[in-house]
């Protein structure tokens, strides 16, 4: 009985001691998002705004920090629909229809390889495609480019909820007498809902915060908030408070979907 | 009146062949059962039938109207799968009304249909229901009452009774034919429990392999199968097969496997002498233990087996080095292993035949026109 207590002990210390580890950082972005910037230079810090401002905010959402913030999120947004409704499509043929040529397995594998590369690998002929086509530097090359690199990832989730629904619900709605597609909205999108839900999350974490793309095929006319950030660098100072506001606002879109979406996460990776 | 016909339908999957030449018709309001092992392409051959699935040669014909082509929702045909396929995210209400629903049934006309359906089938309670919180048998039931409350021209059951438990499988045997009569409904259903076709079907079409084994009546089929696979699985416990052969002794057709003999009276045909390897086939319920009745054909035997199956009792006897004969004695018969024993049976209830299974003959009493 003892001996179970201490390692109630020692594993309630060890989720405090992780839980500091991973909220320390995002309390002290808060902190310093409504600090002076001559108090964040502070030696030693304070854990609390000696004198507590909204200048940074105020800086950030009048100039190009607040077409940044809504750049990314029409990106992120439409990257994030068109990747989950092809997703949605193509992993329904990868479960239902069989491949000429490969396996299925084979090629998802193929689909699958795309994001075993780096971004970095593919992003020059992708620069120099879109360059050529004068589409460099807009939201449509940003969306198409977020899209491609997180299909993948849309289709081998979903595929695992297509393959796991039974083929005979949706033969039952044949029969009752029901189109494909009325049977798409009837049976199959209601019953991969969580898969649905999870997909657009995970997708919507990977393009809310990458930077590479954003950085090399947009930057000028387009910018997205994670290219914005670097910028917020004055000659030999480094505006920490703006930085850390602009973090502030780009964290709460990703929070909401996360906490809206937590249960469907945990779904999949208790799978 | 012919409903639903299917003609030379050919399936395969790949190499293997689902449906081999398959042709049967079912008539309007009858029960056809569909028989077979698992494998045998019953499933295959009922999806062909809701349109679900495309045949590689032959024709169906609703009411005589060629549909091969026309895809499931333009037929007027309703299933029961076999895991049931409820929509899970829906109600029980909303699961029966679905078909009706798809054809744009009035709101109360549909409440009122379900109802009826919903009564018949005791399933009244269930209807606010997910169909994930009830049993199995409710389910199937639902299942049922999804399939039959549209009146669809033919009700496809895929192997409804596998599913359930022993208990619930009687009850629902009962249930179907009831049913059937009720709703004067055209059911096809798909089963490879031979006990299911002699208590439901009017008509049983055999397969194995994706061959037509025969297509007749369900007492025809036990009673004159067309081969050696109709008569061993028709019945339980199936029919003992001895392998032997023919002989003529003293100018009398013998049947004959080492020690055992028996004389063969009814003559079929004349080219009986011509077959060498001969099967012998008789049914468990036709031998009898002991010595009580007068019968031709008398046999001795050690108990190998007594198994006790419901309240009736099936013993095994060892006649021969090779053989094992069932013997099906009605109520609990009690006799120890090793017992030696007397097996008697009737020349008359005796089947044989050819060595490529085909039937050669079967009792007399059973013959056509005599």
């Amino acid at each position: 009985m003892r001996k179970k207590n201490w390692g109630r002990f020692f594993g309630i210390l060890g989720l405090v001691v992780y839980g500091i580890f991973v909220l320390f950082p995002i309390y002290w972005t808060v902190n310093t998002s409504f600090k002076e910037v001559g108090d964040v230079y502070k030696v030693p810090p304070s854990f609390v705004p000696t004198k507590f401002t909204l200048e940074a905010y105020r800086f950030v959402l009048q100039g190009t920090g607040r077409i940044a913030l809504s750049n990314s999120l029409v990106v992120a947004i439409g990257a994030t629909l068109i990747a989950v409704v092809l997703g949605t499509m193509a992993s329904y043929a990868y479960s239902r229809y069989p491949f000429t040529g490969f396996t299925n397995e084979g090629a998802q594998f193929n689909l699958l390889t795309v994001r075993m590369f780096p971004p970095i690998a593919f992003l020059l002929p992708i620069f120099w495609l879109w360059k050529t086509l004068g589409l460099l530097d807009t939201h449509f090359a940003l969306i198409v480019t977020y899209s491609a690199f997180n299909l993948p990832l849309a289709v081998w989730l979903l595929k695992g909820f297509m393959d796991s629904l039974p083929r005979s619900v949706e033969e039952a709605s044949y029969v009752d007498g029901y189109s494909f597609w009325q049977t798409a909205r009837r049976v199959v999108l209601p019953l991969i809902g969580s898969g649905l839900a999870a997909t657009v999350a995970l997708c919507w974490i990977f393009i809310w915060n990458e930077f590479i793309i954003a950085y090399l095929l947009g930057g000028t006319d387009v910018i997205l908030y994670t290219a914005y950030l670097p910028a917020l660098r004055r000659g030999m100072r480094i505006m920490w408070n703006q930085i850390a506001a602009l973090s502030v606002l780009a964290i709460i879109p990703s929070v909401i979907i996360l906490v809206l979406f937590r249960k469907y996460l945990i779904k999949i990776y208790l799978r | 009146m012919i409903t639903v016909s299917v003609s030379h339908l050919v399936k395969r999957y790949g190499k293997k062949v689902a449906l081999d030449d398959v042709s049967a018709d079912i008539e309007g309001g009858s029960f056809f059962c569909i028989l077979g092992e698992p494998g045998a392409g019953k499933t295959t051959l009922l999806r062909i039938i809701a349109g679900l699935e495309i045949p590689e040669e032959g024709n169906v014909f609703f009411d005589g109207k060629e549909v091969t082509l026309v895809p499931a929702q333009k037929r007027d045909v309703a299933m029961v799968f076999q895991d049931f396929a409820l929509y899970p995210h829906l109600t029980v209400f909303e699961n029966i009304a679905s078909p009706l629903r798809a054809s744009r049934m009035e709101e109360n006309r549909i409440r009122d249909s379900i109802q009826l359906v919903a009564h018949f089938l005791k399933i009244d309670h269930l209807l606010d229901r997910s169909p994930l919180f009830i049993s199995g048998g409710e389910r199937q039931r639902v299942a049922i009452a999804r399939a039959l409350v549209k009146k669809p021209k033919i009700a496809l059951f895929d192997e409804p009774l596998v599913n359930l438990d022993f208990k619930i499988r009687e009850d629902m045997r009962a249930q179907f034919k009831l049913m059937q009569k009720e709703f004067k409904q055209t059911i096809v259903f798909a089963t490879p429990d031979p006990v299911d076709a002699m208590s439901m079907a009017d008509q049983v079409l055999v397969l194995h392999e994706g061959k037509v084994q025969q297509l007749s009546t369900v007492w025809e089929a036990y009673f004159r199968p067309a081969n050696l696979f109709v008569a061993t699985y028709l019945g339980f416990p199936p029919m003992n097969v001895i392998e032997g052969e023919l002989r003529t002794i003293n100018s009398q057709t013998v049947w004959q496997a080492s020690s055992l003999q028996v004389e063969v009276t009814d003559r079929v045909g004349g080219e009986r002498e011509k077959e060498r390897t001969v099967l012998l086939g008789i049914r468990p319920e036709h031998i009898v233990l002991g010595e009580e009745k007068e019968l031709k054909v008398r046999w001795e035997g050690e108990v190998v087996l007594s198994e006790v199956v419901g309240s009736d009792t099936i013993v095994h006897v060892r006649v021969d080095d090779e053989v094992v004969l069932r013997s099906f004695v009605p109520g609990i018969y009690r006799v120890a292993v090793g017992e030696n024993v007397k097996v008697g049976f009737e020349r008359g209830d005796v089947y044989l035949f050819r060595e490529n299974g085909e039937t050669l003959a079967f009792p007399k009493r059973f013959w056509k026109g005599e």
